[in-house]
């Protein structure tokens, strides 16, 4: 037994609402999207598991790469200038985290001359930054 | 002079038409910028300067160094990365004020530092110092 089909009406993706949901994507991107603010150095970061997200608005970075030239707010500066600087951030914003973002090849002491730098600076919220290690062992 | 009249009978509008095209268009904008926040770090607190370094009973410190050539040591004796978490663990069971106290040759890489450090957190240790050449 054959049915027909009585509807008219003709098949057919409304596109009216297409302009509706290429605003609501664009309201995603535009509130998630964060622009670089800092270029830094090129730095190959150590990898590691354990890390924590940094969040971006209480995090200063002190860039330190292969070649030991040392970065702050995209300016090559001494190891000495680094304890002023902190302590000017400091200043503006007390619970000031100082993230390292130290080249994973450079030689430990280069680390522990940072680190007495940033104790000079009593600057006490240290992050280590880091890749997230990608598990294949 | 009288003004001229417009003739036209046409209605000035906007077409709603251009619409979605300019939404796409931006929308693949902020697509193409779009970074999401990777930004991951180790957490540690360090003692600031100038303060002054109460002293420890060495049955509660367990030493990890490094030597040149980054390999690891826990309380002298050579481990691999990976078991240095499960030591750290078996220590603190045994004695939960324990201090880990991570001892860097100047001449390892900070790779190592930072490796160790990672398995240090792993065993949940909540005391970790790291130690400097001088002050």
């Amino acid at each position: 037994m054959r049915f027909e089909r009585t509807s008219g009406v003709p098949s057919g993706i409304p596109t009216a609402s297409m302009a509706d949901i290429a605003f609501l994507l664009l309201i995603f991107f535009m509130a998630t999207t964060i622009f670089k603010l800092e270029e830094g150095l090129v730095v190959e970061l150590p990898r590691a598991e354990m890390g924590e997200r940094i969040p971006r608005d209480k995090v200063s970075f002190v860039w330190v790469d292969y070649t030991g030239s040392i970065s702050i707010n995209d300016q090559l500066i001494t190891l000495d200038s680094i304890e002023p600087i902190l302590i000017r951030r400091l200043r503006e914003n007390p619970s000031l985290i100082v993230g390292l973002k130290l080249d994973a090849n450079i030689p430990y002491r280069i680390t522990d001359d940072v680190i007495r730098q940033l104790k000079r600076a009593q600057a006490i919220n240290v992050a280590f930054a880091h890749e997230l290690e990608t598990t294949g062992s | 002079m009288k003004r001229t009249r417009r003739s036209s009978q046409v209605e000035p509008e906007i077409t709603p038409a251009s619409l979605p095209d300019i939404a796409f268009l931006l929308l693949i904008f902020f697509i193409a910028t779009t970074i999401f926040e990777t930004e991951r770090g180790i957490p540690l607190i360090i003692p600031p300067a100038g303060g002054d370094p109460s002293p420890v009973n060495r049955k509660n410190v367990l030493v990890i160094n490094s030597d040149a050539q980054d390999h690891i040591f826990v309380d002298e004796e050579r481990v691999t990365v990976g078991e240095i978490a499960l030591r750290v663990e078996k220590r603190l069971e045994e004695n939960d004020k324990l201090i880990i106290s991570i001892e860097s040759h100047p001449d390892s890489k900070y790779q190592t530092m930072v490796a160790i450090l990672d398995e240090v957190k792993k065993a949940k240790a909540e005391r970790i110092s790291i130690k400097l050449f001088t002050g």
